[in-house]
């Protein structure tokens, strides 16, 4: 479960990143500079990894039991540059408040079981 | 309207006798509610392949924007300004791809006996190319297009034109007759009938230059340039959000119709119930009963199950 948060919270991190230099210094880039191998790399870079985002994004919902609409709010901020990081702020403080609760239950489902 | 409404129930009937069949009664909100769950279910599915059928055709419509760039691109080459010739390819010596399908200005005079005439394949047509004598070499040059095999004289003394520099173009793959003309400019062909050093690329005058010589003017099909590796991914990309679509509609349904507060996963028998840190979680679970245990149910519950439950599944 923490090691979902861990890989979930990296991806949001990089996608985040990615996103701000491409809206920032690539898309100005092209548009004033006439250069576009930035956004080329870039955006084809954030396609996939926003892919792998929301792959660890469901993950993570499912082992903490997330209701569905957090997903949407992830991977429409997933797509606004900074809103990513306000996403990964308030999933990981919900994350973090559901995972002692279920471990805690996981141990009492074991401690019946033995 | 009311045949439809008919057919949910029964199919809602169906979904409630498979559940008493199965492992849990216990967890039956309803029919009515029910209904509406199925209802709900049929929506969000219906709506993942909306989304995907959009995504698709996003990524026909980027393949599309990508293959007209690459048009235009080679497009706007062609029209650049032209350069001297002897800038960008000199007799004999390699010519950087930098120099093909764009204009060059060429000073140079036309040798008649240089002249020879490439089929077009269609309508008695061909391309009439003549070499130009330039400093140091001949340059072959597509002059235009005639139909039947009597081609106009070149002109005579010193000519300063433009057109655009190609590479040599391949010999026909499979000819119709082996004995048949190409329908190709060759330079290595033109190289051996042609005595002097050759420019590695042919020009094609541009269509105001063979009009001026009572010749038609001949189009030069451009290659398309760059962009077509992005347009392929961004393409892949849209399809793979498409499937990805369809996959979490089909995945929101199946969650939904386990636990109607709209939660994931609960492919683990164990009740988790509603998580929700807050209160607010407490309302769905109020009005759907015994599906959403609380906490104080949650363990005598997790007591009276655990022999049902698979061993392992409580690993998440």
């Amino acid at each position: 479960m923490r090691g979902a948060l861990t890989r979930y919270r990296v991806m949001a991190y990089i996608v985040g990143c990615l996103l701000v230099v491409l809206v920032c210094i690539g898309i100005p880039l092209q548009i004033w500079a006439g250069d576009p191998r930035l956004v080329d790399v870039a955006g084809v870079a954030h396609g996939w990894l926003y892919m792998i985002l929301i792959i660890t994004a469901v993950d993570l919902g499912r082992r903490v039991r997330w209701p569905w609409w957090r997903i949407i709010i992830i991977a429409l901020a997933g797509t606004i540059p900074f809103v990513t990081f306000v996403a990964e702020h308030y999933a990981t403080k919900d994350a973090r408040v559901r995972i002692p609760m279920l471990e805690e239950r996981e141990r009492a489902a074991a401690q019946q079981e033995s | 309207m009311i045949h439809e409404r008919t057919s949910r129930e029964q199919m809602s009937d169906d979904r409630t006798n498979s559940r008493l069949a199965g492992s849990d009664p216990a967890a039956d909100p309803p029919p009515l509610s029910r209904a509406s769950l199925i209802a709900r279910q049929i929506g969000i599915v219906f709506l993942g392949f909306l989304l995907a059928a959009v995504m698709v055709g996003l990524g026909v419509w980027q393949l599309h924007v990508y293959n007209e760039q690459g048009h235009k691109q080679a497009e706007a080459r062609a029209a650049a300004p032209a350069v001297a010739l002897e800038s960008v390819a000199r007799p004999g010596r390699q010519v950087s791809d930098e120099a093909y399908a764009r204009q060059v200005r060429f000073t140079g005079s036309y040798d008649q006996r240089l002249q020879t005439l490439v089929p077009t394949g269609s309508n008695d047509r061909y391309r009439v190319v003549t070499g130009l004598r330039v400093p140091g070499g001949i340059l072959p040059v597509v002059r235009g297009m005639v139909t039947g095999r009597q081609a106009p004289p070149p002109p005579t003394g010193q000519v300063t034109e433009t057109g655009i520099l190609m590479p040599s173009e391949g010999s026909n793959a499979n000819p119709a007759e082996p004995s048949a003309q190409p329908t190709t400019v060759v330079l290595p062909q033109l190289a051996q009938r042609w005595n002097g050093q050759l420019i590695n690329g042919f020009a094609t005058l541009t269509a105001a230059e063979s009009q001026a010589q009572s010749l038609q003017p001949v189009t030069v099909e451009l290659p398309s340039s760059h962009g077509r590796l992005q347009n392929g991914f961004y393409a892949v990309q849209w399809w793979v959000f498409a499937a990805f679509a369809i996959w979490m509609g089909v995945r929101m349904a199946r969650d939904w119709g386990r636990n109607p507060d709209g939660l994931m996963g609960g492919d683990d028998e164990l009740p988790y119930g509603s998580l929700e840190p807050t209160s607010s979680g407490s309302s769905a679970g109020s009005s759907a009963g015994s599906s959403l245990p609380t906490e104080a149910a949650m363990s005598s519950r997790a007591g009276s199950d655990r022999p049902d439950s698979a061993p392992g599944e409580s690993t998440t």
